[in-house]
């Protein structure tokens, strides 16, 4: 059997929540979140009988903090530790495997096709996650559009607001390379045909993520993270030009009209911050097809849920770029706290000047911000590890780089009004190498106790009563 | 000194986000600055959804 968002959810059964019925999808699932990633808590929920904000009940249930867990992130790409994520996901999303093609009537995403006045996107029970946002948005709708000089396809998660019936407004981040289709098909004065496909198994929802080349298909990646051939059907709308994953949940069909920009947002970003009001194009909606037990799939955006797989493919696209330059690279981490921005890299011995090589590899990408290289004796995964090393490692004039005006997001709060270019920092904060193999490196050695020592400690730690135990 | 300064624009205290306030309901919310250009579309109030020109609106 293919595997897919309910596979994954009846596999890992013991870390959904079902909600009590009738929650409102106006804020409160999404506070619910909120609350959650307060307490370091990261259940999958699992919420039926939402109610819109006109107080309508819907019969599709809403799925949302699938991913807002590493640990089960991980283990949904069949990773038994999540700290391993990097070098996995660079090899499994370059080596791919190809799809495999269905007939329509055995696509179950395809069970349900609604056209005309029936395709209407009240149908599906999106949420209004924040506070002046205008209504409600898919969060996890994966739009596919190809390119039209090779036909060459891509998939990126991008945002849409549900404006009337048959429109939505769909942001495609300006240098996507779905925008970039977008835009050849209406520098032709064409409507860009397009598909959005929501719901499916994490590992497919990642795969979909892996940063990947232009034109290049996302499709073979998918497959290669999910291990299986990902299964595709000709969209109904688009034919063999838009596929869609057949094991999806809803796909909404339609077509993006040329010379037509709608006011979008506010929208609540990856950042923490709302990003602004700003030009869209607008989707109208041919076609949307579903299972005929559909499962919403929604991604709380800012939070965790989001953060992690999003920073998890990250980590493949960096280790692929540093290592290219960088041979003693052992791993990279994308810590949700920073957002997209920050990095941090462990090197196992570089050699004299490959830190700093990292370092700007790892800045070029768009996305990072602060990237900090450390030696392979500090737990990049913990941050008392990694402040301790930048604490004693670093002088700043000597191990930081700052480099001005390389790309970066303009949904940085902290860039200048109109700027499109950001100011980057690199810290090598590793230690200076031995002078020979086999010598001390020439810095003081760091404290230790034996091992014996350690081994009793934790012995006796292991065996002390809870009952009597200190408070403090 | 290992580090390079600075082409990019740095006053920290000039901000960067331009506010629209709803001529109906007095709504402030944040637009980009591609809502002040010429083709730009009407501003639409996250609130009330009365559309409106950005130019027009206290900000």
């Amino acid at each position: 059997m293919s595997r897919d968002l309910r596979t994954f959810l009846a596999e890992q059964s013991a870390a959904v929540w079902e909600l009590p019925r009738g929650l409102s999808r106006r804020y409160e699932l999404t506070a619910l979140q909120h609350a959650l990633d307060a307490r370091g808590e990261y259940p999958v929920l699992l919420a039926r009988d939402t109610l819109g904000a006109d107080g309508a009940r819907s019969a599709i249930p809403v799925v949302t903090n699938l991913t807002a867990s590493r640990v089960l992130t991980a283990a949904a790409l069949g990773l038994p530790d999540h700290r391993c994520t990097a070098e996995w996901f660079a090899r499994r999303s370059a080596g791919g495997i190809d799809p495999q093609v269905l007939a329509r009537d055995a696509a179950p995403v395809q069970e349900v096709v609604l056209t005309g006045d029936a395709a209407d996107l009240g149908r599906i029970p999106a949420l209004t996650q924040h506070e002046l946002e205008p209504g409600p948005y898919l969060t996890a709708a994966h739009a596919t559009t190809f390119d039209p000089d090779t036909g060459v396809d891509n998939t990126a998660i991008q945002r849409c607001w549900l404006r009337t019936a048959r429109r939505m407004s769909w942001f495609p981040y300006p240098a996507s390379h779905n925008a970039r289709n977008l835009r050849k098909f209406h520098g032709r004065g064409e409507p860009c045909p397009v598909a959005f496909w929501i719901g499916h198994h994490p590992a497919v929802l990642m795969g979909t993520q892996a940063k990947l080349r232009y034109p290049q298909s996302h499709w073979r990646a998918a497959g290669g993270v999910l291990g299986e051939p990902l299964r595709l059907v000709p969209s109904i709308t688009h034919g063999e030009r838009i596929m869609v994953p057949a094991d999806a949940e809803i796909v909404i069909e339609g077509w993006a009209p040329s010379g037509v920009l709608a006011a979008d947002g506010p929208f609540g970003e990856y950042t923490g911050f709302l990003g602004p009001q700003t030009p869209a194009p607008v989707c109208d909606v041919a076609c949307i097809t579903m299972r005929s037990d559909a499962i919403y799939h929604d991604y709380g955006s800012g939070l965790t849920d989001m953060l992690v797989p999003d920073n998890m493919a990250m980590e493949g696209k960096l280790y692929e770029l540093v290592k290219s330059v960088a041979p003693s690279l052992r791993n990279v981490h994308v810590p949700a706290s920073g957002r997209r921005f920050h990095a941090w890299l462990q090197l196992a011995e570089p050699v004299r000047g490959e830190a700093r090589d990292a370092l700007v590899a790892a800045l070029a990408y768009r996305r990072t911000k602060w990237v900090v290289a450390v030696d392979d004796d500090i737990d990049i995964f913990s941050a008392a590890a990694l402040d301790w090393a930048i604490a004693t490692r670093v002088q700043w004039s000597r191990d930081a780089i700052v480099i001005d005006d390389l790309s970066g997001s303009s949904l940085d709060p902290s860039l200048p009004a109109g700027a499109s270019t950001a100011s980057k920092m690199g810290v090598d904060a590793t230690l200076p190498p031995a002078a020979a193999p086999g010598a001390p490196r020439p810095v003081p050695p760091v404290t230790t106790v034996p091992a014996d020592a350690a081994t009793r400690a934790g012995a006796l730690r292991d065996g002390a009563d809870a009952a009597g135990w200190p408070r403090f | 000194m290992q580090y390079s300064v600075h082409s990019v624009e740095t006053d920290k205290y000039a901000g960067n986000t331009t506010w629209a306030a709803c001529p109906a309901c007095q709504l402030w919310f944040p637009v980009s600055a591609r809502m002040l250009e010429p083709a730009a579309p009407p501003a639409c109030c996250p609130g009330c959804h009365r559309e409106f020109s950005v130019k027009e609106s206290r900000r």
